[in-house]
């Protein structure tokens, strides 16, 4: 995009949040509004009910001829009942002349502002007095007004309500900016940027005498300037294949003329360049942000179910035993990482075969068949064979999207391609469990496995909507010519590559999985939080990751702190998650989380960057493909290891216990792997050639 | 154009309402819902003490005399009241207080309801259940050795709390419609204020094209100052006549050629 473009884009994306931000604002300022018209007269209610109970059995004590003044333990009283009632702020009862004699509770008016009781047949409703409601009943002694009772309620109980959904507000703000930031570049992209730049490219071409490219039809501006640019290309062509074709004849009838005939064409020619048998082509485009936005929807899909899949485990597998084997419960979870990472290479032998556009239909499919299937398995067995499927989806999509955005990102922005590709993943790993959670609380889990299906199948119709067109769907350079045998053998006797991914890479996967796919959900459940609260959490960790991961990866590259980013990260992963024992709170477990997000945003670029270094030689032998490929299917075994390590200490532990545990086996591999890198150091020999370009990660 | 990027901001807009409005349905649902049901609790906690206290005294739950006119004073308080029923251990109900101007009859509980109750409910605290058309708030009866004797059930009538989450539902649904027409129209304002400069580029350069396609000899097109569209397209136009001032030239030729060719033939 050009700047003004970029400009314009700018200002669209503040007006969407802005009006996101007035939108919800509006919607809540209503929400009060609505609330206090239908909860005031029920709240109102739940007073005169307790009123009028607390009321007979005062009225009763002063028909045994106790005096109101005098009556024993009536504040106690009190107590006990608003303790049974937390709706309600106070209890107090006030003599005829107004005095207060007994009270109890919060938000008590100031003495001058008791009323008085009017009639407890036909009561008044409650008035606002100071920071509460206060309803009077008459007490009556023999049909003598003796005094009044007072039940208050607090009068912002219905902000409160509003105020205690900001934080879910607040969620869906972020969520939504996410969704715009997907979206918009995609709309403006499709409708107004890629179709300029197609246009401007077009006209660029003709203006240099390239007369082989149309442009492809469309309903609006540029489609019917497209259309008339295209008149224009294929009227030039046709009258020179016209020209050409009388040429021939002549040719033919008059031989002398052959020269000057030939010349004229050559001189005609001249610094044009024409379509082949006077038919131009359309021109295409990569779509890049299509890719991004394809990769948002699938990861989206995917991560839908997370904050509450251990949850839904664990209804099938009581089926097995209740309580339910912590096994049990964590096996699906490996199942998934497992087939994952063991597809990952058939995904790229497939995207190499068949090109990202099929591979990523079929990658749709079968997450989109994956996902309704686990809402609806009937055991938990074929809930297992439905992980599976889902994990085989979740590869080739995968594989689908990153393939597609190396092979059409230009060389010279392969980098800003892989970032792209990370961004959307981020953003998906990030909406996702929030909204899941959100879903699962008010619609149930099966209908949010079939809003997660739905979603797979927007994703693969996006993909054949954006990716169909575009000029390379497969990595058109093959790989050079190099040895394919002896990586693994080689690679294990690299000590430092041996040692990063025993202490550095399997434990950051494995506490990954165990603690945030498997742990968090089930403790949050068992302290008494929601699956919103659930999914919010979790969702922590993709915003820590998301935000800071970019930021620290370049400060590792540009001060050459790999090793002790790495180091620091596994530590604060550690550390964070240590405390649960002590402060078995929901608090504790949100710190942990986002110690991880940190911790991990922390090291995993670094990792990737020291594996180039460290394995420079397996490199220059191999090429960066079957090292890095090694090394990333190394690192999801210890990620798939991680929900059943995780449940097999919890059966013996606890959550809480085995969440400290986690972070006590975090603490000692990031230790071991410092002090062993402080030993070896990074390079076994002066470094001074440059390492090779590699793709990113997601975390 | 225009539409389009519209029709995206106000599909993310719909997607933001339609959370916001589950969201606080959700929660309007749970206070409106708590606030019912602990007032019914309150009753019901209110009830179990009368009762206890003639239990206490050593009386026969089934022989208190009094309990008939101790439940209609208490579904008196509350028109949504449907029935108060108190029941022994075997899940035998002992009495029954039922509203008389019932526009359906109410359906007895299942068999065993009560039982079940007693069973997998606290003795403490009151306990809440429902069924399609009522709420059910309950407690058990203990006498004074901490014996379970029996529970009383109170059925609310469900159709007053459903109307009145269905009502704000409707509200908050309408609400969130009419704030999203209000953004739609903002936001395609927005979007023609924003974009109205790249359509005047590409609405000049296409009045230009139309006319340099129907009149060979319009003069060339003079760009706008900072317009990379205008830029490209005074260029391809200047090349585009230079291709026709050549193609002209050639068919001179080949016209030229063939009179010559002609002219050879009647010569000859």
């Amino acid at each position: 995009m050009t700047e003004l473009r970029q400009a314009r884009f700018v200002g669209l994306f503040i007006m969407t949040l802005i009006l996101i931000m007035a939108v919800l604002i509006g919607i809540s300022f209503y929400a009060a509004w609505a609330f206090e018209r239908s909860l005031l007269p029920q709240l109102d209610q739940k007073m005169l009910t307790v009123g009028t109970a607390v009321n007979v059995k005062l009225e009763r004590a002063l028909r045994y001829g106790i005096p109101l003044g005098r009556l024993p333990g009536v504040a106690d009283f009190f107590g006990g009942v608003l303790a049974a009632n937390p709706d309600l702020a106070y209890l107090a009862v006030t003599g005829p002349n107004g005095v207060v004699l007994y009270q109890r509770g919060t938000l008590l008016p100031p003495a001058e502002q008791w009323g008085v009781a009017s009639s407890l047949a036909n009561p008044p409703p409650a008035r606002r007095v100071g920071a509460a409601y206060d309803l009077a009943l008459p007490l009556q002694d023999n049909q003598i007004m003796a005094g009044s009772l007072h039940v208050g309620a607090d009068a912002s109980f219905v902000t409160r309500q509003i105020r205690e959904l900001l934080f879910d507000i607040a969620i869906v703000f972020i969520i939504a900016v996410l969704i715009a930031l997907e979206l918009l570049p995609l709309i403006v992209q499709q409708n107004l940027a890629a179709p300029m730049r197609r246009l401007e490219t077009v006209l660029r071409r003709i203006g240099d005498g390239d007369l082989r490219y149309t442009l492809p039809a469309s309903y609006d501006e540029v489609g019917r300037l497209a259309g008339l640019l295209n008149r224009l290309v294929v009227g030039l062509n046709t009258a020179y294949q016209q020209l050409i074709h009388q040429a021939l004849l002549l040719r033919t009838a008059i031989p002398a003329s052959v020269a000057r005939l030939d010349t004229g064409l050559a001189q005609l020619r001249q610094g044009f360049t024409l379509a082949p048998n006077g038919q131009p082509k359309p021109y295409f485009s990569a779509h890049l942000i299509g890719a991004r936005m394809a990769t948002f929807l699938f990861v989206f899909a995917a991560e839908l179910s997370q904050p509450f899949m251990p949850l839904y485990i664990r209804t099938y597998a009581m089926a097995l035993g209740d309580p339910p084997s912590q096994w049990l419960i964590g096996l699906p979870l490996t199942v998934f990482t497992l087939t994952a990472a063991l597809f990952m290479p058939i995904a790229g032998w497939r995207f190499e075969r068949a090109g990202s556009w099929r591979t990523f239909i079929e990658g749709a499919v079968l997450l989109m068949m994956g996902l309704a299937g686990t809402g609806l398995a009937f055991n938990f067995f074929d809930l297992l064979g439905w992980r599976a499927l889902t994990a085989v989806g979740y590869a080739f999509l995968y594989t689908a999207c990153q393939g597609y955005i190396i092979a059409n990102a230009p060389e010279q922005r392969r980098a800003e391609g892989g970032a792209l590709f990370v961004s959307g993943l981020m953003a998906g790993s990030i909406c996702g469990p929030a909204i899941g959670g959100i879903l699962a609380d008010r619609i149930g889990y099966t209908a949010t496995f079939s809003c997660a299906a739905a979603l797979a199948l927007g994703a693969g119709l996006m993909a054949m909507n954006l990716l169909g067109g575009s000029t390379l769907t497969a990595l058109s350079t093959p790989p050079a010519k190099r040895p394919q045998h002896g990586v693994i053998r080689d690679l294990t006797t690299n000590f430092r590559f041996t040692w990063l991914m025993l202490f550095a890479a399997i434990p950051a996967k494995l506490l990954l999985n165990g603690f945030l796919f498997f742990l968090v959900p089930l403790t949050l459940y068992e302290l008494g939080n929601s699956r919103s609260e659930i999914g919010r959490v979790v969702m922590l960790y993709g915003l820590a990751a998301l935000f800071l991961g970019p930021t620290l990866a370049r400060l590792a590259d540009r001060f050459a702190i790999h090793g002790l980013l790495i180091g620091a990260g596994g530590l604060l992963t550690g550390v964070g998650l240590i405390p649960m024992l002590f402060f078995p709170n929901t608090f504790t477990v949100l710190a942990g989380v986002l110690c991880l997000g940190l911790g991990q945003a922390m090291s995993i670029s670094p990792q990737l960057a020291l594996v180039t270094r460290i394995c420079r030689p397996q490199i220059a032998r191999f090429g960066p493909g079957p090292v890095l490929g090694f090394y990333r299917l190394i690192e999801r075994l210890g990620g798939a290891s991680g929900p059943l390590i995780m449940a097999g200490l919890a059966g013996l532990l606890g959550y809480p216990s085995t969440m400290t545990a986690a972070g006590v086996l975090g603490v000692m591999t990031a230790t071991l792997f410092s002090v062993g890198f402080l030993i070896m150091g990074v390079d076994p020999e002066p470094n001074d050639q440059p390492m090779p370009p590699v793709t990113p990660e997601a975390y | 154009m225009y539409l389009k990027i519209t029709a995206a901001i106000t599909t993310l807009i719909a997607f933001v309402l339609g959370l916001a409005v589950l969201m606080n349905y959700a929660k309007f649902e749970r206070a409106f819902s708590s606030l019912t049901e602990s007032r019914l609790a309150f009753l019901v906690q209110d009830l179990r003490e009368t009762l206890e206290f003639g239990l206490d005294l050593g009386l026969d739950p089934a022989a208190m005399a009094n309990t008939a006119s101790i439940l209609a004073r208490e579904a008196a308080k509350d028109p949504q009241i449907l029935s108060i029923l108190v029941f022994d251990d075997q899940g035998q109900v002992l009495h029954r207080h039922q509203r008389e101007a019932l526009i359906h009859p109410l359906r007895d509980l299942p068999p065993g309801w009560f039982e079940t109750a007693l069973r997998t409910h606290s003795t403490a605290t009151p306990w809440r259940a429902s069924d399609p058309d009522t709420l059910i708030v309950g407690a058990t009866l203990t006498n004074n050795f901490g014996r379970v004797v029996g529970g009383i059930a109170l059925r609310y009538d469900r159709s007053f709390h459903d109307r009145e989450l269905a009502q704000a539902l409707a509200g908050l649904t309408q609400a969130a419609g009419l704030i999203l027409l209000a953004a739609a129209l903002i936001a395609l304002m927005s979007v023609w204020l924003l974009f109205r400069s790249a359509r005047r580029d590409l609405n000049r350069v296409g009045v230009a094209l139309t006319r340099f396609l129907e009149e060979a000899d319009h003069p060339a097109f003079q760009p706008g100052r900072g317009s990379k569209l205008e830029a490209g397209y005074a260029a391809a136009e200047q090349s585009s006549r230079e291709f026709r001032r050549r193609l002209r030239q050639a068919e001179r030729i080949l016209h030229l050629e063939q009179r010559l060719s002609n002219q050879g033939k009647a010569d000859d």
